[in-house]
């Protein structure tokens, strides 16, 4: 019995020193789900075939195939540049045609330190649509931050940031 | 008429008496003038944190120092602390490094101040400033890296000050 406090407090003590796990919720890739423009009221999710999606200023071009009813764009984490344009070249509906849709998001990136095991990263905030050739009314806007579950890799694991209706 | 004569007589000294006797009870307990408080100081203290001096002496991320003095008015104290620290810490990916300078100024009552063994027990404020500096550099890296190369980050935050007030007691006990 005369154990038990020097017990406790070696177990108090030996779980300050333990180090935590790095949960890092800081992403830089944006949130896009395609739904239906005709049927609001359903909320229906719709599959959306992308030829490929330009970013400006980049010689890489991203693809996404199959059509998928939500995608991840990655921002820009040059700390010189505050908005990201998107090119998506997209094959209409009704025909084989390709058409072009372009948006620029804006945000702010801030740093922040973690722990010094884990170390410093950005977070992108108050995201908004700088310019777009879409209907404002083919756009809703979500959640302004961009943020992910540490704990998973899945498209739903990050913060869904815009609606596309088509 | 003579027995109303003394009777008033009587009355009178009877009065004189009371009197006199309340004048003399009066100076009886006139109270005895305090001493005037000695507020002359008798010494100046003159302190330092030996913790932070070991900590800067024994690591290279550290650099600190602090000198503490105070002065006695009787059983007040004014207390005027002055510092530096600067801290580096190296992380993951990237460092990050803070400084600044501060002082705080006050003043204690020792509120055991006839003890006859010396024990105090100090209630007081202070008023705290200081200004320091921080900066950020790191590197970020983003998926894929062919689209995005790695980034590097240099973010500061200069001249930032903070101004502070607090109330503190601490109690210094002879016989421990």
């Amino acid at each position: 019995m005369k154990y038990v406090f020097p017990f406790f407090l070696c177990a108090l003590f030996a779980s300050c020193f333990s180090e935590g796990d790095c949960s890092i919720s800081a992403t830089n890739f944006m949130h896009i789900q395609f739904k239906k423009r005709r049927s609001l009221k359903e909320d229906t999710v719709i599959t959306f075939a992308y030829k490929s999606v330009e970013i400006v200023g980049k010689s890489v071009a991203l693809t996404y195939r199959p059509a998928a009813s939500e995608i991840l764009l990655p921002l820009d984490i040059d700390p010189s540049v505050s908005s990201t344009t998107f090119i998506f070249h997209r094959i209409n509906a009704d025909s084989s045609k390709q058409a072009t849709d372009t948006i620029e998001i804006g945000y702010v990136m801030q740093s922040k330190v973690i722990t010094k095991e884990c170390g410093a990263y950005n977070f992108y905030k108050d995201l908004k649509i700088l310019n777009t050739n879409l209907d404002s009314v083919q756009i809703k806007a979500f959640n302004k931050n961009l943020l992910k579950d540490p704990n998973s890799s899945a498209t739903t694991a990050y913060a869904l940031n815009y609606q596309i209706f088509y | 008429m003579h027995s109303t004569i003394r009777y008033f007589i009587s009355i009178g000294l009877l009065l004189l008496t009371c009197c006199f006797g309340f004048s003399q009870a009066k100076e009886a307990t006139k109270k005895i003038p305090k001493p005037k408080k000695d507020f002359s100081p008798t010494g100046i203290r003159v302190g330092t944190d030996l913790i932070d001096l070991g900590k800067t002496f024994s690591g290279k991320t550290f650099q600190g120092w602090e000198v503490n003095g105070d002065i006695d008015l009787a059983n007040y104290y004014l207390t005027a602390d002055i510092g530096s620290w600067s801290k580096d810490v190296l992380l993951s990916n990237g460092e990050y490094s803070n400084g600044g300078n501060y002082f705080r100024i006050g003043a204690d009552i020792n509120l055991l101040g006839k003890d006859p063994d010396k024990n105090m027990f100090f209630f007081g404020f202070r008023y705290g400033r200081s200004m320091f500096h921080e900066s950020l550099t790191y590197t970020a890296t983003s998926s894929p890296p062919t689209l995005f190369p790695p980034a590097t980050y240099q973010v500061s935050n200069g001249a930032l000050k903070i101004r502070a007030r607090y109330k503190r007691q601490r109690s210094v006990f002879s016989n421990l």
